[in-house]
This record gives structure tokens, sequence and C-alpha cells, in this order.
């Protein structure tokens, strides 16, 4: 089975006829190309294994068809047994950790050569998230969870493929879910909820519904109740050296070194590590920045699977600096 | 001065005296010769007999080839007469006019029209002049100087770009001056470089008219010390026809100027009007290029906007700037639309100009100005590294492979872990295979021969990419 499949070609046409004109056949080519990269195979297994399968799969953090397909049997899994909220809120989670790590792939290709295919996989996700959304948004009772739950995907989902108008609604619905969330449970999604918010408020723009103060408030906030949380670590350094308070932000970074990463979430680790490292770098701490990456190289060593999140040079653009030869 | 006559100069007058009378018959005191090419002949056959510090005279003709200069102190002049130009036509299967990598060089009143990637490039080449040419697209970028110091561009017309018709790339110390730049997606762009003057130019009818830019993901990571100044920014509203995913899809229609990510960035004295969404946007990298590059400081800084003639900006806000402008409750498009990020940020004459998110800017101080800064190129030239051939190879590979090829993916021709993986470490056969490719496979189309390219050269960049280049 190819969940992929319909919406890819449709996606696909759209493209080449948005092209045609100006880029010709190499163009179409491409296009065509890189959309069918969209397509994974995905059986559904027995329903007894569905959920073993799925959680065994949504471990490969670093494999985009695996969590695509985690991501889909979740979905279906949850279609069968409609009266789970909790298993709607897991496939809803699996299905924002597929588009997040895509969205990411998608950042990284900074001169789109696989824009179909990300776009492709993006609308395929996000028409299953959709559903799982609004149906634990019809839910009686609030829960924590599944507010930030819901929060995090309405964040998530728009990033890519949604127009301006769009991710600036979810924006705020996302804002709204996770200040719920979090008024319930300071620690909703492990902790997750709090410090999202705090970064809500400090990205979006001053007449958005942006906050820096606010932000930075809870992110304080955040990394007392959830001081091992890595990512809220590199993000709430990234904020302190933005707001020039480099010795906190140091200081973020240098707590960063100090973590044991979590088993389970060995890709996440290491993108984190790699942000904190060209952090240090910037304020202008090599020798922290090495230790850093020496404590990154280490992992990629033990598990060679992980993705190193290299750019690479495209439209004489990118790549190595042609006079030192060095890596950005 | 043709040739022979410069070679007889030479060859008559040897002793020391002498030498200075034959600096004044000669023309100069380098005793540069002067090479010139008529209609019918080849230009990068006369640069290649040409020796550093000669004049290349370029007769009114059509010549379809690319120019590879990689001399020092070539100056490459094309000769108008009676209004008919020297004209280099890639008729849209070459993918570059000029190519650049020497120092000193001059290129000046060349027409050069249907590149597919770039009209005039220079990459790692300082001391550079690219004077009174006219380049027209359809191209990616009519005039792109990249990785050098000290360069002016001056006097020229660009039209035609599916990205930004002068792109300014990773440089120091340019003036890009007395242009006129328009039907592109970009005017004139400046990307992470530094010390760059863009003053008195006419950039209109484009996507999007002028924008300095902190791009992530590139190897020099900061943009600083820009003063945009005296340049009529007028009606830049064309219709974006990037492809989606494409860097430059995101090139906001209808919008005068862009700053990004830039510090000390100063706009002065710019007539800026008629533009459907703003006059002037100032934010965050990441808020446009959301790629993660934490190297850099993605606020735009220290940005002072002095006094500006804003004329009927925003009047129909489109895609974005319309959400923006939506979502913070306006009626309509403003002169200036900060998202309120960034340090140390000024404006002078509030009260003139409509405005979102500069709330928190300070106000200018009532004498700042920077009409004192005539030129950002340094006094004196400067020192012109001789690259070593690993260096060409990648200089190379970015200039001229990039444009078609990536490493792992296919872009226009195959990705180079294909190459590598059929060519081994044969350095060799691949440079020959570069002067003289063949259609080798029906999904991809025939690769343009770059013959153009001394052997050293084409050596260089096939060891770099079967040695050295990676992911």
């Amino acid at each position: 089975m190819s969940f992929a499949a319909t919406f890819n070609h449709c996606v696909t046409a759209f493209c080449i006829l948005l092209l045609a004109g100006h880029f010709g056949a190499q163009a179409q080519t491409r296009l065509e190309d890189s959309a069918k990269d969209a397509l994974y195979d995905c059986p559904m297994p027995p329903l007894d294994t569905a959920a073993a399968t799925a959680t065994k799969l949504s471990a490969a953090q670093w494999d985009k068809n695996k969590l695509g397909c985690a991501a889909d049997l979740w979905f279906a899994l949850a279609e069968r047994k409609t009266s789970d909220p909790m298993l709607k809120m897991q496939a809803l989670l699996a299905t924002t950790s597929y588009i997040d790590h895509v969205n990411l792939l998608a950042s990284l290709d900074l001169y789109g050569v696989h824009q179909p295919e990300w776009t492709a996989r993006i609308h395929h996700a996000a028409e299953h998230g959709k559903v799982l959304e609004e149906r634990l948004g019809a839910l009686p009772v609030d829960d924590a969870n599944v507010l930030a739950a819901r929060a995090l995907y309405r964040l998530t989902w728009p990033a890519k493929i949604a127009d301006t108008k769009t991710q600036l609604a979810e924006s705020g619905a996302a804002l709204e879910l996770f200040a719920k969330a979090v008024a319930l449970d300071p620690k909703a999604l492990h902790g997750n909820a709090l410090w999202l918010l705090g970064r809500l408020y400090y990205d979006l723009p001053e007449f958005a519904g942006g906050d820096p103060a606010k932000g930075i408030k809870l992110l304080e906030e955040a990394c007392h109740s959830t001081p091992q949380n890595v990512s809220l670590l590199r993000y709430s350094a990234y904020v302190f050296i933005q707001e020039r308070d480099v010795p906190r932000g140091k200081q973020r970074l240098a707590d960063m070194l100090k973590m044991k990463p979590d088993p389970a979430n060995l890709q996440l680790f290491t993108d984190e590590l790699k942000g904190a490292s060209e952090l240090a770098e910037r304020i202008g701490d090599l020798s922290l920045a090495r230790q850093i990456t020496v404590k990154r190289d280490r992992l990629f060593t033990a598990h060679p699977e992980l993705l190193r999140r290299l750019g690479s040079a495209a439209n004489m653009h990118g790549g190595v600096d042609p006079i030192t030869g060095k890596d950005d | 001065m043709n040739r022979l006559e410069s070679f007889h100069c030479r060859t008559i007058f040897k002793t020391a005296i002498v030498v200075a009378i034959a600096a004044i018959l000669c023309g100069g005191p380098s005793m540069a010769a002067t090479l010139a090419v008529k209609s019918g002949e080849s230009i990068q056959a006369a640069v290649a007999r040409a020796a550093a510090g000669d004049r290349i005279e370029v007769y009114p003709g059509t010549y379809h080839e690319t120019v590879y200069i990689d001399r020092d102190g070539i100056n490459l002049q094309g000769i108008v007469e009676a209004g008919k130009w020297p004209v280099l036509d890639g008729e849209s299967s070459l993918n570059d006019g000029i190519l650049v990598s020497g120092h000193g060089v001059t290129i000046e009143r060349m027409w050069v029209r249907r590149y597919k990637g770039n009209g005039i490039m220079t990459q790692g080449a300082n001391n550079y002049r690219i004077l009174r040419n006219v380049v027209e697209g359809p191209c990616f970028y009519a005039i792109f100087p990249q990785f050098g110091k000290n360069g002016l561009v001056a006097y020229n017309v660009v039209h035609g770009s599916d990205d930004a018709a002068i792109y300014i790339g990773m440089s120091d110390g340019v003036d890009v001056v007395h242009n006129e730049s328009y039907a592109s997606i970009i005017g004139i762009e400046s990307e992470n470089s530094r010390n760059i003057l863009i003053a008195d130019n006419y950039i209109h009818d484009n996507v999007m008219g002028i924008a300095t830019t902190l791009l992530p993901g590139l190897p020099v990571k900061s943009a600083d010390n820009l003063i945009i100044r005296s340049n009529y920014i007028v009606h830049n509203n064309a219709k974006n026809w990037a492809p989606p995913g494409a860097i430059t899809a995101g090139a906001i229609p209808g919008v005068g100027m862009l700053i990004l990510g830039t510090d000390h960035t100063v706009v002065d004295g710019n007539v800026i009007r008629d533009h459907d969404s703003a006059g002037l946007i100032i934010a965050e990298t990441n808020f446009f290029v959301p790629t993660p590059d934490d190297k850099m400081d993605p606020f735009p800084d220290n940005a002072q906007l002095l006094p500006n003639v804003f004329l009927n900006n925003g009047s129909q806000p489109a895609g974005a700037i319309k959400d923006l402008v939506e979502a913070a409750g306006a009626g309509r498009g403003v002169d200036v639309l900060a998202t309120g990020k960034g340090h140390d940020n000024c404006v002078a004459e509030r009260a003139a100009i409509t405005s979102l998110g500069i709330n928190r800017y300070a106000d200018c101080a009532p004498t700042a100005t920077s009409a004192a800064v005539l030129t950002m190129r340094p006094k004196d030239p400067v020192v012109n590294p001789a690259y070593t051939p690993q260096q060409k190879g990648r200089l190379t590979y970015l200039a001229v492979c990039t444009g078609c090829h990536t490493y792992d993916s296919k872009l226009i021709g195959p990705p180079m872990v294909v190459v590598k993986a059929l060519y081994g470490k044969d350095a060799l056969r691949l440079a020959d295979w570069i002067a003289k490719p063949t259609h080798k496979r029906p999904d991809y189309p025939e690769m343009p021969p770059q013959n153009y390219l001394p052997a050293d050269v084409r050596l260089a960049v096939a060891t770099y990419i079967l040695n050295e280049l990676s992911h």
C-alpha cells in the first residue's frame, strides 16, 4: 500500500503546469523524479501487532519513510478504535512528529531541489492530522496533554504548505491551546507545552501577538521545571544570546554538554547539539564549540544511521567555503 | 594597439632607459597589449592569447560562447560603433556568459544575453570592475560577483533574471552604483556581504526592488555595514514566477526594499514609491527563511532609516504582506513593515511614514547622514591571492557545476555521487570528459562542453569532485 500515491500525483501535475512556461523539460523531469520520492511502502500488519510495528517504526527518527509509515499505521489504528482518545492523541503526535521531520528536511533544502517530495509528504500527513485534531477537539472534557498535542499539530502542519494567513491563524490557535494546557498542567506533554508557549510569544511579530518579554519569562519557568529538555536548553541559549545576555546563553550550552542523551531521541539530541556548537562558535567560545562537536561526533560514530544535517551546494550557493575548504 | 604592435614594442626596446620611452609609446607603464576580436572570431581564443594586464577589444558582432578569464588585469572592452554592440549570446543553451576568476579584471560595454546561469560572474576575484554592460535574460543571475573584495558594478542595464539581477554574494567592499535593473525577481541583492554601497540606481518593475540579506547555510555568517542611498525604487510589483520551493519563491511581490537580518544597514535619501505591498520590510532572517543556522545572528541590528521619500506604498498588499497587515488589524499596506526584532534600530521622520512594528525603534539623531561615505571600496587595491589548484577546483565547482548538479540529488544533471562512482580516482578522465561531454543517459540532457576552462582548471575541478567533495 502506498498512502502518498494519490496526492503525490496531484501535486506533481500542479507543479508541472506552474513551471512549464518558465523552466522547460528539465525542470519537469526533476519535479517528477522528486515527487516520486514521496512514495513509500507501508503494508498494514495484523491488527494485534500493528501498534508494536508502529512503535518500532516511530523509533527510527532519521528515516522519513519509517516515520511516515508509523504515522499512517497509528492513524489507521485510531480510526478503527474510534472510542479511544489516547490512541487518537498518539496518532496525532506521530503525525506531527513526521511532519516536523519533513519540515526540517525542507528547511535544509534551501534551494527547493526536493520541494515536490516534501509538499506531497506533508499534505498526505496533514489530511490525517486534520481528522485527528478535529476529533480530539470534539471531546467533551479538556485534557492538558490532548490540548498540547493539538496545539503542537496546529503549529507544525502549516509551516511549509500553507500561506501566511493560515500560519498566523494556526499559530494563534496553538497559542490559546498551549495556554489552556499549561493552565491545567504546567508539565503538559512532558513540559513541552510551557516552553513552546514561550517560544511562540518570542517568535511571533509584535503586531501578530508576539511578546518577547513574556516569552522569555515562560522560557525561564520552563527551564526550572524541566531542566533536562535538550530542545528547551538550546532554544533558551539562542534567546539569551539574541538578547545579548551571553553569559546565560553560554551557561545553557554548557548544561547541554553535560547532558546524557535519551537513547530514544538521539536524532533530536544530535540536532540540538549541532545548534549548540554553532551558537558557541557564534559567541566566540571555540573550545566549548569543539567539545560539543566531539560529543556529537561520538554519537555519530556509535549510531551511523543518524542524520548529520549537512548542507550541500546548489545554484552557486552553499557547501564548503571554496577558499578554506571548511564546511559552513 | 594590436597584439603585433605590442610585441614589436616589447622586442625592440630592451634597455632600462628605453623602457621608459617604450612605456609612453606603448600606451602605459605596464606595456599592456591590445588584442582585437572581430565578428566571427572567438573572444575566448583572444583571452587564451592574452597576458596579464592586456586589453581585449571586442568589436560589434554576435558571439556564441562562454568567456572564462582567469588571468589578472584583463580588460575586456566592448567597442560600440554607431549604436552596434558586441553581443555575447548564449541562445538559452549555454550556461554562463563571462566567468572571471582573475583579479583586477574589467568587463565593459558588453551586451550579454540568454545565458541559463549567469550573464557575468566573478568568482573569488578581487579588484574587479563591471561597467556599462547590458545583461538580459532569461538567466538566473545577470551580474553575480561572489567571494570577492573591492568591486565596482556601475552603469549597467540588467533585466530578465529568475533570481537577483545584480547579486553581490559573500563579498566585501563593493559599490553598486548608477545601474538600471528591471523585470527580474529581485533588482539588486546583497547577500552575506560587508561594506556595500548601493546608490543612485534605478530599480523598477521587478518582483522586489532591493534586498539586503543574511541567508543561512552559506560559508559567510554575517552581513554588515551597508548603505542604500539615493536610489529610485519604483513600482516593483511584478508577479513572482520562481518555482515553488526555490528560495526566491519567497520574494514577495510589491516590495520596494527588504532588509533581512543584515546589520548596520543605512537607508538614506531613496525615493521608494508605488509598491503594492510595502515600501520597506525589515525582518529577522528566520521569519522568512527558517533554515537552521545558529552560527549567524538572524536579527537586523543597528538599522538606520534616515529621511527617504515614501510615496503610495501598500495600496494593494499581496500574499504574506496582506496576511501580516490583516493580522495587525491595519486596513492597508504601509511604507515600513518591521517584525520588531533586532537591537538599536532607529527611524527618522517617524510621523511622515506609515508603519507597523517599529514601536521599539529609537528616533535617529537629526544630524545622522551617510553623505560622507562616497565609496565602500578600499582606498587601495586589495592583495590578490594566487589560488591553489584545490581552491580553483572548489571555486569552479561552485561557479560552474552547481548550476546543474548537487551532491546527491538530481537537479538538471546527475548527482555527483554517481559521477564519483563512475570515475573513481581518475580525475584526468573526468577532466577530459568535461571538455568534450557526450550524451550518456536518456533521462538527462546533454551537458554543454566546458572546454572554455583551461586544462589545469578542468583537472582541478575534477580532482575536487572525486577526492574532496562530500556530504
